[in-house]
């Protein structure tokens, strides 16, 4: 599983999980729901929603609103669409940037649509939910002092193989 | 690769795969009204993410676990509250079950 693998290997030798971890202990599902308990005495963080579409992508791509503003530990929802302008099906798939680079640790994706390839049929317009939080972990870490505002962007690329449709 | 020393250098921002997976699309648009009722709801409030339009979120989800386009799971686990309904109009405060007092 994608989980087990990031936790072992992290970023740059760091683990993913701020805190120690206690992954043997307690059920990742346990560990998961431990953090989705909003820190109320927390300022809300502004998220904020971006969109590119690579030059080769005939999709129109764009967030659905401006910013949702959480609490650490809040589940949040979000919302792109994607259009299709082209004549064509065609498979996309997305990557995500979360800034500053030192929110993304704490940027938690619980479901999205990325990674995985999506295809639009010709002229199709579909919504892209995100469901995700901040990790409260983030309220212990020095480097997230003063941070109130964080942008998340998602591109959609043309999946490679689709050249020959 | 030597760093400045400090201790907290900044990480690569190595994308991760959701935890749970990707959302199937929503391809005939089956929760659509739903989305729609809370971008609304966002709209009004300013981005502020609060119990009206969570609630909402909460819908959204629902609407796709019913249509299978989400897996099931209990939403405690999704991060929201469960629901104590509360009773009708204080039918239960006082515990005297089945006795009318006309």
């Amino acid at each position: 599983m994608y989980k087990m693998i990031c936790q072992t290997t992290g970023w740059g030798g760091q683990p993913v999980r701020a805190h120690g971890g206690s992954s043997s202990s307690s059920s990742p599902d346990e560990d998961i729901t431990a953090k989705l308990i909003p820190i109320t005495t927390s300022p809300r963080i502004r998220v904020s929603f971006s969109a590119s579409v690579s030059d080769l992508l005939d999709w129109k791509f764009v967030p659905q609103q401006r910013e949702v503003r959480v609490l650490p530990g809040e589940t949040a929802l979000a919302f792109y669409t994607a259009t299709n302008n082209s004549d064509k099906d065609i498979i996309g798939v997305a990557t995500y940037s979360v800034t500053p680079a030192q929110v993304a640790p704490y940027f938690s994706k619980i479901q999205c649509f990325c990674f995985e390839e999506q295809r639009l049929q010709a002229g199709e317009t579909v919504d892209m939910p995100v469901f995700f939080y901040l990790d409260p972990d983030l309220l212990n870490d020095l480097n997230m002092r003063g941070v109130e505002s964080v942008v998340l962007n998602y591109t959609f690329f043309k999946a490679r193989y689709d050249d020959q449709k | 690769m030597s760093t400045f020393g400090s201790p907290g250098a900044l990480p690569n921002t190595k994308p991760t795969p959701p935890q749970r997976g990707s959302f199937p699309l929503d391809h005939d648009g089956e929760c659509k009204d739903v989305m729609m009722s809370y971008l609304s709801c966002i709209k009004k409030v300013k981005g502020v993410n609060q119990d009206e339009c969570r609630q909402l979120a909460k819908s959204y989800l629902g609407c796709r676990m019913d249509h299978n386009l989400m897996a099931k799971d209990d939403f405690k686990n999704l991060g929201f509250k469960e629901d104590k309904t509360p009773s009708q109009a204080g039918a239960n405060t006082n515990g005297v079950k089945g006795e009318l007092q006309w």
